[in-house]
């Protein structure tokens, strides 16, 4: 798994502390809340990818909700009530690609303690980059970069393209880029 | 008639008296706030009933606080149908050997009642064990775990989040308590209410937040929440024909001659906080 990393993303890239490409103004010490550290909140859900394969009790987005994903990106996200007990987290370190179901209650978290966050994936350590994963029931895995404490819109384009090698280097053949169904979304709106 | 809305404070360690026995309400509660020795790691629990004490609903008899030296008094209180709103239930119990006592007793309080419950402990990181047990699962959404005097939550407190807690239920929205400093709160164009104040911490950071309280605002106002929404230095693009609404920064393929700049602040005065926070995270969101 290290070499697979290191041969897309670690000699191009460097690992990033949690909330360095915030487009929110954000910063560990003002925003890293009590809970959002802690790896054993999760450590039974996490998937350590070797090759392909699920998360502990991921839950499957059906072929309805496959179609409104791929129709309109934004209004599933949005407005889907399931989204966030079907979405999975996922983060690449120097180490591995973990994914971890993001619903998991973490008591310690004041608020929305119903969930982990990417930091506890990694125990607020340094990624390469971190966002979403989708599992559907058409065998397809949906990927993102949104994250605020990893991903999010100053990702550079080029370690988006190369983090998509390593999900594929690392078994996930059926891989959909979320990211291009917004933009084809973006193009085809208001016509 | 409308039902009295009761708030009950559980902790071993309230100074109570003897005649009292072990439960205080109404004047005894004031006497107790006002007249008698506290241990020093109390104060800001004592300052929370005091800001309690003074909502004014509370002299109008339309709230009760009541106070309870041991969970075992407060549910006979509970069978008696005095059934509480809100419990500021104090995890350690010098009586109980062990914590598992507060925890047993915590799952017959969520059982007996539907009431919110703000579990409050010198100590925080030991409670997660229990109650992050499958056992508290369907009451996960009716409790909140606070350390008493936390104020790395987020600019709120734990005092002043269960205070603004208590204030959203009666209603109460014209000022909020952050930081030691009562503001008063205005309608405006922006947020409906001041517990938005964690939406904006969500969205623009801990650090703006902290900015704009230092600068001592008189009024969670329309100007002074203009001021800290645009504190945000990013620039958005809306494209109108297309109901799009994109981060200037983002990778999406604009066009530039269709869309018109807004900032912060407009974007959240013409489609809502919800629709700003979406477009931080994606970069791209409909707007209508």
């Amino acid at each position: 798994m290290r070499h697979i990393i290191a041969q897309h993303i670690g000699n191009h890239w460097e690992l990033i502390e949690p909330f360095e490409r915030s487009v929110r103004n954000k910063t560990i010490e003002a925003d890293l809340k009590d809970g959002e550290r802690e790896y054993d909140v999760c450590l039974r859900y996490v998937h350590q990818v070797v090759n392909d394969g699920d998360p502990p009790e991921v839950v499957k987005l059906t072929n309805d909700e496959i179609e409104w994903l791929k129709s309109n990106p934004d209004d599933f996200k949005r407005n889907n009530p399931n989204y966030r007990s079907k979405c999975t987290l996922w983060v690449i370190d120097s180490d591995s690609l973990k994914i971890a179901i993001e619903k998991i209650r973490n008591e310690k978290r004041v608020l929305d303690s119903e969930y982990i966050c990417h930091t506890n994936l990694t125990g607020a350590g340094k990624a390469y980059i971190g966002g979403e994963a989708l599992f559907g029931e058409d065998g397809y895995v949906y990927i993102n970069h949104h994250s605020d404490r990893y991903g999010g819109e100053k990702t550079p384009r080029e370690l988006w393209e190369a983090t998509k090698n390593v999900f594929l280097a690392l078994g996930y053949k059926d891989l959909v880029d979320i990211l291009k169904i917004y933009e084809e979304y973006n193009e085809s709106a208001g016509r | 008639m409308s039902k009295k809305f009761i708030i009950y404070i559980m902790d071993d360690e309230l100074p109570i008296t003897r005649e009292e026995m072990g439960v205080v309400r109404g004047a005894s509660i004031i006497n107790m706030v006002r007249d008698r020795e506290w241990l020093g790691h109390l104060h800001d629990l004592r300052n929370l009933i005091i800001d309690l004490v003074n909502i004014p609903e509370i002299a109008d008899t339309q709230v009760e606080l009541v106070g309870f030296a041991s969970p075992t008094l407060a549910f006979q209180e509970i069978d008696a149908g005095q059934i509480p709103d809100v419990v500021i239930y104090d995890w350690e119990y010098l009586s109980s050997a062990q914590s598992t006592n507060s925890r047993d007793w915590l799952q017959h309080l969520l059982n007996v009642c539907n009431a919110f419950v703000f579990i409050y402990s010198k100590v925080r990181s030991e409670i997660p064990r229990f109650v992050n047990s499958r056992e508290f699962d369907e009451f996960a959404p009716r409790f909140q775990l606070f350390k008493k005097g936390d104020s790395t939550i987020s600019v709120f407190s734990a005092e002043e989040f269960i205070l603004q807690y208590v204030r959203n239920r009666l209603g109460l929205i014209d000022s909020v308590k952050i930081q030691g400093q009562e503001i008063r709160f205005e309608q405006n164009g922006y947020i409906d209410n001041p517990s938005d104040i964690l939406f904006m911490e969500k969205c623009l950071g801990r650090a703006s937040v902290r900015t704009w309280l230092n600068n001592n605002p008189t009024a969670i106002s329309e100007e002074s929440v203009e001021l800290l929404l645009n504190s945000l230095n990013v620039g958005f693009r809306l494209n109108e024909k297309k109901g799009l609404l994109r981060l200037e920064s983002s990778h999406f393929t604009s066009q530039p001659s269709n869309e018109i700049a807004l900032t912060t602040a407009e974007v959240v005065k013409r489609f809502g906080k919800e629709v700003l926070d979406a477009v931080l995270e994606s970069g791209i969101t409909s707007v209508k």
